[in-house]
Parts: C-alpha cells; sequence; structure tokens
C-alpha cells in the first residue's frame, strides 16, 4: 500500500467519527504534508503496523543467503586468501559489534572483481569487491565501508526496498511451504526485485545518506576514526572517469560530492576522530 | 522582545541547561561484548560482563570512560559501548554476533532458480560478465565457505588490543 493510500485509509477508518467535516478536510491536507504533525503522529502508527509484518530473523537470513549466491554470480568468487578474509571479518565483526544491530552474525567476503563495489545481503552477509580494497589504504577507511554496508543490514534497507512485493503478502516466516507452488513462484519474483536494487539501480538515496551517517558512528564508537568513509569516497572519485560503470558503486550509489558533503558536514559531531585509530601498516599488510 | 519570544528564549534556555544532565542520568549498553571494568583503562580487572541492553546510572564521566552503576555494581565502560536508548532486540533464533554461519540454508537446487527470473541462462550471464561458466555447487560451497568464516571473542579482543583501537587506545 502506498503511503497516500494508507494515510487515506486510516483517516477513512477512523476519523469521521471523531471529528466534524470542516476539521477533518483540513486535518487531510494536514496529513499529506509530510513535515506535519498530522502526518509524523500518523508515520508512527504506520511503522508500528510495519514492524508487526517483519520477517524473523531466520527468514531474513534465508533471502541473504540467496541474495549471495546471485552475488557471486554477478561479481565474482571470493578471493583464494584466507589472511585477507578473515582480517576482513575481524574488522567487519568489530565494527559490527558497535552497529546499531550488535547481535547477528555478520560475515564478510571479498570477491574477486575488477568492478568497485560493496553491497549488503539481508541477514548480514557482506560483500566488497577486490578493487574496492585495493582503493583503500587504511584499517579506518575499510572499517567505513563495512559499516555502511553494516548499516544497510541493521537498519533492513534492501528489505524495505521490496516490501510491496507480492511474495511478503500473509508472509512473516520462509517455510518450505512458501518456496513451493505460487509462493515460490513469488519468491524468486521477490529475489530478482531485489538483485535488479542491490545490483543494478541502487538503494534510494536517502537510504544512503542513513547508511553514511550510521557507518560513521559505528566506526567511532569501534575506535576508528569516522573519516575512513569519506577518505574511501574520495578515492572512488578521483577513479570515477576511468572506472567501469555498471554494477559498480558509481551506478548503485548517489552522486559521491552529495555525500562527502554531508559525511565532512557530520564530522563536526566527532571532535576527536584524529586522535582514533587509522591502522596503515597493519592495512597494508594483512590487506595483501 | 514581545512575550511569545520571551517565553521561547525562556524554554530553550532550560532546555539547553537540562539536556545533558538528563542525557547523562540513563545509558544503555549498546555494543556486544561490553565490559565493565574497575578502572578507566582496558587492562584494569573485569568486574562483569554486561549483555546488549543493561540499563546503567551514569555516575561520572572521564576521558572516553563513563563511570556507572549497573545492578548494584559499579565500575567503568567505554563510551563506544553505550547509546541513549537500547538497541533493537534483533536476537532471534538464539544466534549471535559470534555465533556460527554454519552452513547456508538454502539447497543447490533452490540456488539456482533466480537467474530464470532475469531471462539470462548461466552461459549468457558468464559471457556478459567476462567470467567462467560455474556449476551451482561451485556457488553453494563459495557461500559455505564464507559462513564457515570464524571470529571467537578473544581473538577480537586481541585484534582491537594489537591495533590500539577504542577501549585499548594508548
Amino acid at each position: 500500500m502506498d503511503r497516500r493510500k494508507f494515510i487515506l485509509g486510516l483517516a477513512a477508518a477512523g476519523l469521521p467519527l471523531a471529528l466534524p467535516g470542516s476539521v477533518m478536510a483540513g486535518f487531510l491536507d494536514n496529513l499529506l504534508d509530510p513535515n506535519s504533525k498530522e502526518s509524523k503522529l500518523f508515520s508512527g502508527a504506520k511503522s508500528v503496523l510495519a514492524s508487526s509484518q517483519q520477517l524473523d530473523y531466520k527468514s531474513e537470513r534465508t533471502i541473504g543467503e540467496r541474495l549471495a549466491v546471485e552475488g557471486f554470480r554477478r561479481y565474482g568468487m571470493p578471493v583464494q586468501s584466507k589472511g585477507l578474509q578473515h582480517y576482513v571479518n575481524l574488522v567487519g565483526m568489530a565494527s559490527a559489534s558497535n552497529s546499531p544491530r550488535p547481535n547477528i552474525p555478520y560475515r564478510f567476503v571479498v570477491v574477486d572483481s575488477d568492478i568497485q563495489n560493496a553491497f549488503a545481503c539481508p541477514g548480514g552477509i557482506i560483500f566488497v569487491s577486490s578493487a574496492l580494497v585495493s582503493l583503500m589504504r587504511t584499517e579506518a577507511q575499510l572499517s567505513g565501508i563495512l559499516s555502511h554496508e553494516i548499516g544497510h543490514v541493521a537498519l533492513r534497507h534492501a528489505l524495505k526496498s521490496i516490501q510491496r512485493s507480492q511474495f511478503f503478502n500473509g508472509v512473516g516466516q520462509i517455510t518450505a511451504a512458501t518456496m513451493k507452488g505460487d509462493k515460490g513462484a513469488q519468491f524468486e519474483s521477490m529475489i530478482g526485485d531485489m538483485q535488479n536494487v542491490l545490483f543494478d539501480k541502487g538503494l534510494d538515496k536517502n537510504m544512503e545518506y542513513e547508511a553514511d551517517a550510521s557507518a560513521m558512528e559505528t566506526a567511532y564508537r569501534t575506535g576508528y576514526n569516522p573519516a575512513g568513509l569519506t577518505e574511501t569516497l574520495y578515492a572512488l572519485e578521483k577513479v570515477e572517469t576511468t572506472s567501469k560503470k555498471k554494477g559498480s558503486w558509481f551506478s548503485t550509489h548517489p552522486p559521491l560530492p552529495s555525500r562527502i558533503a554531508k559525511n565532512q558536514a557530520a564530522m563536526r559531531k566527532y571532535p576527536d576522530a584524529a586522535t582514533l585509530a587509522v591502522l596503515t601498516d597493519r592495512f597494508k599488510t594483512q590487506s595483501k | 522582545m514581545n512575550r511569545s519570544t520571551q517565553l521561547l528564549a525562556a524554554v530553550a534556555g532550560t532546555m539547553l541547561l537540562a539536556t545533558p544532565a538528563l542525557a547523562q542520568e540513563t545509558l544503555y549498553v549498546a555494543s556486544e561484548g561490553a565490559k565493565l571494568k574497575a578502572d578507566k583503562t582496558a587492562s584494569s580487572d573485569t568486574i562483569a560482563e554486561l549483555p546488549v541492553g543493561t540499563q546503567l546510572s551514569v555516575l561520572g564521566q572521564e576521558d572516553s570512560w563513563y563511570k556507572v552503576s549497573a545492578g548494584g555494581r559499579s565500575g567503568w565502560i567505554y563510551r563506544g559501548k553505550v547509546a541513549a536508548s537500547p538497541p533493537e532486540a534483533s536476537r532471534q533464533g538464539g544466534d549471535n554476533l559470534f555465533g556460527g554461519g554454519g552452513s547456508s540454508a538454502i539447497m543447490v537446487s533452490e540456488a539456482d532458480s533466480a537467474r530464470s527470473v532475469r531471462g539470462l541462462t548461466e552461459e549468457q550471464a558468464a559471457k556478459a560478465g567476462n567470467r567462467p561458466v560455474r556449476s551451482e555447487a561451485e556457488y553453494k560451497q563459495a557461500l559455505d565457505g564464507v559462513l564457515a568464516e570464524k571470529v571467537g571473542k578473544k581473538e577480537l579482543e586481541g585484534f582491537l588490543k594489537a591495533g590500539h583501537i577504542g577501549e585499548y587506545a594508548k
């Protein structure tokens, strides 16, 4: 249901009993203004409804694992270096433990790809391409990018992007039954939609800004300099003209200058950032 | 200055004075692996390990540490481990940050079906991406390898300590 229909439906169901006609018309006008107090009141009611339909973690993870298989197919297989994979998991887990969703089992993987990108599957499997890692110079930069993806998982951005998918009608849990027949076909369609969002179209730009803010907070709380994320965005900006675009960070994320500006402004929240961990040498040794 | 402006200024002034005090009264453990320490240093004794969501009464703050009491015990906690509100309860399915990913729940046959949605055969998809054609079993194996990656609590502590990160900063 879209927002307007939801609000109108809610209003139609309950409000005529409570309000006289003239007041009602003004109320509706205000309700459709996203900045009005009426709208804010009802967006609260909407999120309560949305959360009651939230998938359980196991189902979210099942969707994520399925997306991960598509991730390997689309971007490449894991880089054959146990040392690198373990290092990325250490930095990722250290960061995730201070994220807005600290208690689910995250996993991180570097895939062999010349396309600069990173993405997060629902439930906590996080991909970063070897081309993107090779642009980084410090552990704080790696933490920044991984924390951005952790933010998408924590805030359930991929699931929210496809929540209108037919598959979710009446499904709060994925079971063998929901993978078969008509529901099974809807599951496939939903996975296809999610691939389209994560690998081609990109998430909503406000979700990206939200994940950036979350990433800086997560990195800071962990003890890394939160400027690491923005430093990596700078590095991406420098190579933008010579990089492959399809399926890359450039095509699935908002323009870099707007994000860099927002993140730089947010650095005011972290006056002691320069005293925090950066770890250039450890990154250089471990990321080979 | 008219009356309403004066009123607003008074309210704003009161809020400025009141907010920091209110913000520090109660905090919540918001990170995995949070510890209540005997002193404001990571090398001091651990009094207790505090689960996510534990409510803390703030007694003071020095450097990057809060002096807090929780469940009748008082000690110090690193600032990065707390927040003004508890994080969402997401411990569904009995797993946690250090839980095993195990092997993937999806079957090889299920891993195969999404490509039909995109209308590409495996060969076409591989060709488009300039990659070798792989079997579904190989993708499934790659996923199982990712899920099998393990990081223990002790190892993570050692990693943070070696990097002088967060509470282990010099």
